[in-house]
């Protein structure tokens, strides 16, 4: 029997233009928050704005949601954080 | 093309395994000339691509689809049906990336309605979710595979849903052209009755219903399945979003007789599709400050006697007749949804090479 040749059914991953960029902290950065109101993590959302206010004070600039937790951040969103922020932190939960 | 060489049917079964080809169920080996058959009949660039599925974001090349198809055991006529269920889970409103992810046991449910439920052979009567026919069932896997192979959606890595359920496997439907008093469910979405078109919606697996239909009042069937729809631990009480009620054909006939559209059978069961407060505020799966939680559709939430109900909007439930006749027992399947931010029912059209 001749030997079989199968396709392989796996996806290539797209390519994509993003990359990381490690942020060096200071304490004058200026910082947002942007939850994904994932209902799993109301309350350690809520804690985490807590501690960062907390131990950050103002530099804690926006404290932003999501509405839809699996879409992407509507662009103005986006936008108001790139304007007055310089780092975000962003999530969580599932 | 990448591509795999072994020496026998056996060492091709096992080689899928050991590849991670398939979610547990056996495939078909995607031999190389099995899939330019089906590249040959659909008669596309087998590198163009239809998008890209998440999580993983594979791209959705022809050429990984039909390799897909061959392994669920599509014919190439299927296909077309197949390409029209990725164009639909690739919509924004699907938020496949979400439905893939979630922890909720959502699967797209493919819905095929028009001309290519009897060109095709698709079973729309009895045990329409279950087997019986080999155009339901592969179309269902490939699109299952592609979810697996392209999109990455593996269990407990990726697919981070807690129960899942059987749709993961295959959860293909079809409604019957013949039995269906009403108007075809791609004419409501926007096509011609003439064409054929593929629904996506993401939903629970479904939920039998016996409404009596057969011996029962209209009032005493709208009473049943409302009452049956809205239990509150499901994810459409809690969080809107679209939903899928499957009418048996005896159940729409029998309200059909009595003068119910499509239309006016949707407004009944709005109307009675709906719990107090002091019921559903037991149920905290969705927190009061979640934008999708039901307290933000009343005026009241905090009055305990006030009505929450499962369909926010009209628009939100689909209505589909498939299903064997019975007895008089009237049966109906009920699938609910996700939530109001994905697995949103989309539409495309399936389209054939000329």
């Amino acid at each position: 029997m001749a030997n079989l040749i199968l396709c392989d059914p796996i996806g290539e991953a797209a390519k994509t233009k993003k990359q990381s960029v490690a942020i060096r902290w200071s304490p004058n950065k200026r910082i947002a928050t942007l939850f994904n109101n994932h209902v799993s993590s109301y309350r350690f959302w809520k804690r985490l704005e807590e501690l960062l206010k907390e131990r950050l004070g103002g530099s804690v600039v926006a404290t932003l949601a999501k509405e839809n937790t699996f879409a992407p951040a509507p662009q103005e969103m986006i936008t108001e954080i790139a304007e007055t922020a310089d780092l975000a932190i962003v999530g969580v939960g599932a | 093309m990448k591509t795999i060489e072994v020496s026998s049917i056996e060492e091709a079964i096992e080689r899928a395994y050991t590849e991670g080809w398939t979610d547990g169920l056996p495939v078909v080996p995607p031999e190389l000339p099995l899939v330019q058959k089906g590249l040959d009949y659909l008669r596309v660039d087998p590198q163009e691509s239809l998008g890209v599925i998440p999580p993983k974001h594979g791209l959705a090349t022809y050429e990984k689809i039909v390799t897909n198809c061959v392994m669920a055991g599509c014919r190439p006529e299927h296909m077309p049906v197949v390409i029209a269920a990725v164009r639909a889970m690739l919509q924004d409103r699907f938020s496949l990336n979400g439905v893939q992810a979630t922890t909720n046991s959502v699967a797209p449910l493919v819905i095929v309605s028009g001309p290519v439920v009897e060109q095709l052979g698709f079973n729309s009567r009895w045990g329409v979710f279950g087997g019986g026919s080999r155009a339901n069932a592969t179309v269902g896997r490939a699109v299952r595979l592609i979810l697996w192979n392209i999109g990455g959606g593996y269990p407990g890595k990726i697919d981070m849903s807690t129960m899942g359920h059987p749709g993961k496997y295959t959860f293909c439907i079809a409604e019957d052209r013949e039995w269906n008093p009403w108007s075809p469910l791609h004419v409501e979405r926007g096509l011609a009755a003439d064409d054929s078109a593929v629904t996506v919606v993401a939903t629970d697996g479904p939920h039998q219903i016996g409404t009596g239909s057969g011996y029962a009042s209209a009032e005493e069937v709208l009473a049943v399945l409302a009452d049956s729809m809205m239990t509150i631990g499901n994810s459409t009480m809690n969080a809107g979003g679209d939903m899928v009620l499957v009418v048996g054909p005896m159940t729409a006939r029998a309200l059909a007789d009595r003068g119910y559209t499509k239309e006016s059978f949707r407004l009944a069961l709005q109307e009675r599709a709906r719990k107090p407060v002091r019921l559903v505020r037991q149920c905290l799966f969705y927190q009061p400050s979640h934008p999708y939680h039901w307290s933000h559709i009343l005026k009241d939430p905090t009055d305990p006697d006030a009505m929450v109900p499962l369909i926010r909007d009209v628009k939100q439930l689909v209505i589909t007749v498939a299903g064997g006749m019975g007895s008089g027992t009237g049966f109906c399947s009920f699938c609910p949804g996700w939530h109001q931010g994905g697995g949103l029912a989309c539409t495309e059209k399936i389209i054939f090479p000329n």
